[in-house]
């Protein structure tokens, strides 16, 4: 008897396991896989929209998973490593160089000419986040670049003006000295002027950039003065004008900071419109957008968006083309864009369904602020594992414990040391 | 008996399975793979033999000085060691805490339920929580609150008593600390105190009665009986907890700190993450795997050495 029950045990054990290979490892032949991530009501919207593509062609077969966003990149490249990854994935863009440089995309080019894709409605910066080496790799399906949050109520509060479309550093940093208060006059800020989020809209906006080209070669460009001097401005915003709130380093999101928008504790919040879906049901105060300030060069922000991309494996790679192309399309973005998490990729779809008459703020702000200079991260896999430590060494000006100077001279020696490793690996550059 | 050997064997089976196909075979292809040059989902692994191992551990001369070939795995593992700092004080607390709840004591299931309950609790969720209590200003972080107040009592106000205030999560030089802070507050109530309170629980009384006999207070009853007897608990508890503390730090420091500030609460888990799928060096994450593993067995060689031994002569 007791035989019996353990073979009867361990058959269930197996028959469970092959029958999870069978359903989620090995899609049937004409079985086509889908993963999608993204916020509840996102992943929401995607099922709605391959359940529409299913009632238009009820012959396709496709099966559309929600996976988790922070572990897709893993899932993904051990897939395909495998052999057996989904013929459809969505990618943010900035994990678009690690999955692209393993040639396991599907370039397309060829499709996007062959079925006359408008690209030129697309936002170019859009395409180029999608782009590695020169080859399209996916289409996204929303994308947008940093610009402003602000306190209406706290402005108004303190008298002071609203931010104008030319604003400035310098008007950012007046404004942020007015809003950075101390209500209960006990010696500690209440409220503090801005969250100035990423480093590198600064260093751009200055005139600078993080590397350079020198005899076909990436360098560090972290000893130019535009660069100094951005940095400068930035971490003074912390340390000097102490108008942001102290954070555990510039690889944190300071978004984890205790002082937050929501909270009513930072009158300027620099972000973009993908902190909608948050900021919406804020009732609390009245707050409106304006476009990220001008630095020395001008107005030059980081771009960030998510899309669609093909598995070059696919057993059926047209299918999969027709689905993306259902998935961007711009019913698709517009419908995104009514759900206020973020903006289309096109610019006609921006214009038409992102900008509402219902809203107390100005979505026109985000649809701007992508007529300016929208910037990218080198394209590269070997990025964001530089950024990370050029960053590392720049928070000891950010506490305060070094120099700008200091701390640029050392990022500066741990870049060109990163890149001359990677340069003498030999790795495809 | 030989009926009931078979049986041993079959109800083992589908744990061996397990491990044989899920722990043992994992770590023999990472072993193999730390010899190779191998890029995620490239298909194309080159034998570098040792190479891997080299790039990692070794250190060359440059215009006279030794520099790491890979100086962030140094400083990575500096950092996960001194993390490591929260297992003595954490067994301390874990063996205070039981010694407190095996006495007769008012209220003592709540207690025990109050110290297990950070045991229970979601990682990110206690996290989340140090994460404000650890806030730098004083009107938002608790402990710089009290402080601050503190401060104030002594006449010390303004920018001298910001001055003094410790940059928890913010300074280099306090995100360690901050950081063991936490894992001790997160484990001393939760096995350890358990597994010491059932120690406790086996120790005779017989022992206490002899002491109380001979005049012994209480500290000599605690370092001559309680803390002898309790030395395969406390091997136990410390051989797994050096184990965890070799592999972990990776959640805390990601919810946070993010690893920072200037990488100072990166671990090694966290480089193998970075190195395997942001990098997608496979066989160099793999190379890391094995050098964390070979310190984990031999930091468990000695454990075995020197605590089993002891033992074994108490």
């Amino acid at each position: 008897m007791l035989y019996i029950r353990l073979f009867a045990a361990c058959a269930a054990v197996l028959v469970a396991f092959v029958g999870a290979r069978y359903i989620n490892w090995h899609p049937a032949e004409d079985m086509l896989t889908v993963w999608v991530y993204g916020s509840p009501q996102e992943a929401q919207l995607f099922r709605r929209m391959a359940e529409q593509y299913r009632r238009e062609n009820p012959d396709k077969l496709f099966r559309l998973e929600v996976v988790p966003g922070r572990s897709v990149v893993q899932k993904l490249l051990t897939g395909m490593d495998a052999g057996h990854a989904p013929d459809v994935c969505v990618l943010h863009w900035r994990q678009m160089a690690q999955v692209s440089s393993t040639g396991q995309l599907l370039p397309l080019d060829e499709l996007v000419k062959r079925d006359g894709i408008d690209v030129g409605d697309y936002y170019p910066v859009g395409l180029e986040a999608y782009s590695y080496h020169g080859k399209l790799y996916g289409l996204p399906v929303k994308g947008s670049t940093v610009t402003c949050f602000y306190n209406k109520d706290l402005f108004d509060q303190y008298g002071v003006e609203y931010p104008s479309p030319d604003w400035t550093w310098d008007e950012l940093l007046e404004k942020a000295k007015k809003l950075t208060i101390d209500v209960d006059q006990d010696g500690l800020y209440d409220v503090y002027g801005c969250s100035p989020y990423d480093i590198a809209n600064y260093v751009w906006s200055g005139g600078g950039k993080f590397l350079r080209m020198e005899d076909g070669r990436y360098v560090s460009n972290l000893d130019d003065p535009s660069v100094r001097d951005a940095v400068q401005f930035y971490v003074d915003l912390y340390f000097k004008h102490q108008v942001s709130p102290p954070r555990p380093g510039m690889r944190t999101d300071a978004t984890m900071s205790t002082f937050t928008f929501e909270a009513g504790r930072i009158a300027i919040d620099i972000s973009g419109p993908w902190r909608i879906p948050q900021y919406q049901y804020l009732d609390r105060f009245e707050w409106d957008t304006a476009l990220f300030p001008k630095g020395p060069d001008g107005r030059k922000t980081r771009y960030a968006s998510v899309g669609f991309t093909i598995w070059k494996n696919s057993k059926q790679p047209e299918l999969a083309w027709d689905l993306v192309k259902h998935m961007v399309g711009s019913q698709a973005t517009a419908a995104m864009a009514q759900l206020g998490s973020d903006m289309p990729p096109q610019r006609s779809v921006a214009r038409r369904a992102f900008v509402r008459d219902d809203t107390p703020w100005s979505e026109e702000t985000f649809v701007e602020s992508m007529e300016y200079d929208v910037h990218l991260f080198p394209q590269e896999l070997w990025w964001e594992d530089l950024y990370r430590f050029m960053l590392d060494d720049l928070d000891a000006a950010l506490a305060g414990r070094e120099s700008v100077e200091e701390a640029l001279a050392r990022a500066h020696q741990t870049t060109n040391d990163y890149l001359d490793r990677i340069y003498a690996q030999g790795d495809d550059l | 008996m030989k009926r009931q050997g078979r049986a041993a064997v079959l109800f083992l089976l589908p744990n061996l399975l397990g491990f044989v196909i899920f722990t043992l075979g994992p770590v023999l292809v990472a072993a193999g793979m730390s010899l190779y040059r191998y890029q995620l989902a490239t298909g194309t692994p080159s034998f570098v033999g040792l190479g891997n191992f080299a790039d990692l551990l070794w250190f060359d001369s440059v215009d006279g000085a030794w520099q790491a070939r890979d100086p962030y795995f140094w400083q990575y593992l500096a950092n996960t060691l001194f993390l490591m700092l929260n297992i003595p004080l954490s067994m301390t607390c874990a063996l205070l805490l039981a010694v407190l709840l095996n006495r007769e004591i008012r209220g003592r299931v709540v207690f025990r339920t109050l110290f297990f309950i950070p045991h229970l609790c979601s990682g990110i969720a206690i996290y989340m929580v140090w994460t404000m209590l650890l806030t730098y200003e004083p009107n938002v972080g608790i402990i710089n609150g009290f402080l601050w107040k503190l401060y104030h009592i002594f006449g010390v106000t303004g920018a001298d008593a910001a001055a003094l205030l410790p940059g928890w999560l913010i300074d280099e030089r306090w995100a360690k600390p901050a950081l063991i802070i936490v894992f001790v507050w997160a484990s001393a109530g939760g096995f350890s105190m358990i597994l010491y309170l059932a120690g406790l629980q086996n120790i005779p009384p017989e022992l206490y009665e002899a002491a109380d006999i001979d005049g012994a207070n209480g500290w000599m009853k605690l370092r001559y009986i309680t803390i002898p007897q309790l030395a395969p608990t406390t091997f136990f508890i410390l051989v797994t907890s050096v184990i965890g503390g070799l592999q972990g730090g990776f959640e805390a420091a990601y919810i946070m700190t993010g690893g920072g500030p200037g990488g100072s609460t990166t671990t090694i888990s966290y480089y193998i993450y970075t190195q395997a799928y942001q990098q997608l060096e496979v066989g160099y994450a793999a190379t890391i795997s094995m050098v964390l593993f070979a310190l984990i067995f031999v930091a468990t060689l000695i454990n075995w050495r020197y605590g089993g031994s002891r033992l074994e002569t108490s």
